[in-house]
């Protein structure tokens, strides 16, 4: 789990970027890929979709560990976010709005063993904080990140109301906010 | 500079899942690519998907042939370094607007104000831009569903509130307004709705099916 091998993970990236090193990537695939497979499964069930899912996410960590920065995100959630924006390149066919990297001395921040430890740190904070949610909370919470469902989708397959399923992933998100202050 | 009006917490959290409809993540990243608050929010909540994928069990997979495939591509696997050209708008809005602003085939829509349809996307949402002449306003109006409104260039008030470059706005149904250009020069802002406006107003009253019937086409 996380906590023994994310900083390995970081450093294989790392790896990646600057050696580009082929057993660093393989590693990185054998933890990763049956993730994202299924990951991809949740949003579709569809076998052969999810393996180009895990191509597609695999390939785009090879060409892009350069732009890795492990003082602004762990390995996992970094991966997370390319799959992500995979998903939705592959299942909508259109891509996704990104914001313009930040300008020079804005929020750029540099890779300390500080600022490393400070995302682990996070990672951790926010998997603990998830765990005090109530169930019914993480549960719609859960599937608005792993599905790729609109609101009103998540309402559909849960039948519950419209309303209660915005309520309880914006309460939900407030805690979880408010936690990440403190 | 970060603006003074945000989107909701909501916004951010469906944008950190992946799951907010592409005009109104449209809206989010050119409001992002000038607020560096609401990138680190959006960071922040990406970590729930980084700890979703890390609590998945793993899939079923052939995972050594699927690394072979993939080690055989990594050498096409060129960097994605596109060499772009400087420009005020933020990059999400250039791959969907062709060329400068002033350049674009506007369409007049009342005294002042003129607009410029993106797209047409999933589930009745619309994307456009608008064009509001210095101290021009936009016809009264409220909404049949959400309307999401960021400011590209210039400024418009709103009941005595400004909104300026980068900033963003929520209405829904129980907003009645007219924004209104602020005398600074002209205002430019990209509008997402779901449903169709509703105009108020006399005149308002009469084009309102009109506009109404032009949309549905």
């Amino acid at each position: 789990m996380m906590d023994h091998d994310e900083a390995d993970y970081s450093a294989l990236i790392v790896q990646i970027a600057e050696k580009r090193d082929r057993n660093a990537f393989a590693t990185l695939f054998r933890h990763f890929a049956p993730r994202i497979k299924g990951f991809a499964l949740k949003s579709a069930p569809d076998p052969a979709m999810a393996d180009e899912l895990v191509q597609d996410t695999m390939l785009a960590v090879w060409r892009a560990a350069q732009t890795y920065d492990p003082a602004r995100a762990s390995a996992t959630t970094w991966i997370f976010t390319i799959c992500r924006n995979k998903r939705i390149d592959l299942f909508r066919r259109r891509n996704r709005p990104e914001a313009d990297p930040p300008e020079e001395g804005d929020w750029v921040m540099q890779p300390t063993q500080e600022n490393s430890a400070e995302i682990s740190a996070a990672f951790r904070r926010t998997r603990a904080l998830m765990n005090e949610l109530p169930s019914e909370q993480a549960d719609v919470l859960r599937m608005s990140f792993l599905e790729d469902k609109p609101h009103r989708a998540i309402a559909a397959e849960t039948g519950l109301p419209l309303g209660t399923v915005k309520s309880r992933i914006r309460l939900a998100l407030a805690t979880l906010r408010q936690g990440l202050e403190q | 500079m970060s603006g003074q009006h945000h989107p909701s917490l909501e916004i951010i959290g469906d944008y950190a899942a992946g799951s907010l409809p592409e005009p109104v993540a449209l809206a989010l990243a050119v409001h992002m690519s000038s607020c560096s608050a609401c990138r680190m929010a959006v960071q922040k909540l990406e970590v729930i998907g980084g700890v979703v994928l890390d609590e998945l069990p793993p899939a079923a997979m052939d995972t050594e042939a699927e690394l072979d495939r993939a080690l055989s591509s990594l050498d096409e696997a060129k960097s994605a370094e596109s060499p772009s050209e400087p420009s005020d708008l933020p990059h999400a809005l250039l791959r969907r607007v062709p060329g400068d602003l002033a350049k674009l085939p506007w369409r007049r829509v009342a005294r002042g104000v003129a607009e410029f349809a993106i797209d047409n996307y999933e589930a009745g949402y619309r994307a456009k831009l608008l064009r509001i002449q210095s101290g021009a306003s936009v016809p009264r109006h409220t909404h049949r569903g959400e309307e999401y409104t960021v400011v590209i260039a210039g400024a418009f008030y709103d009941s005595d509130v400004v909104y300026n470059k980068g900033d963003f706005a929520e209405a829904d149904p129980t907003v009645r307004h007219q924004p209104i250009a602020t005398d600074g020069g002209v205002c430019y802002c990209l509008a997402v709705t779901n449903a169709p406006l509703k105009l108020l107003g006399p005149i308002g009253r009469l084009i309102d099916p009109l506009l109404r019937r032009r949309a549905e086409h």
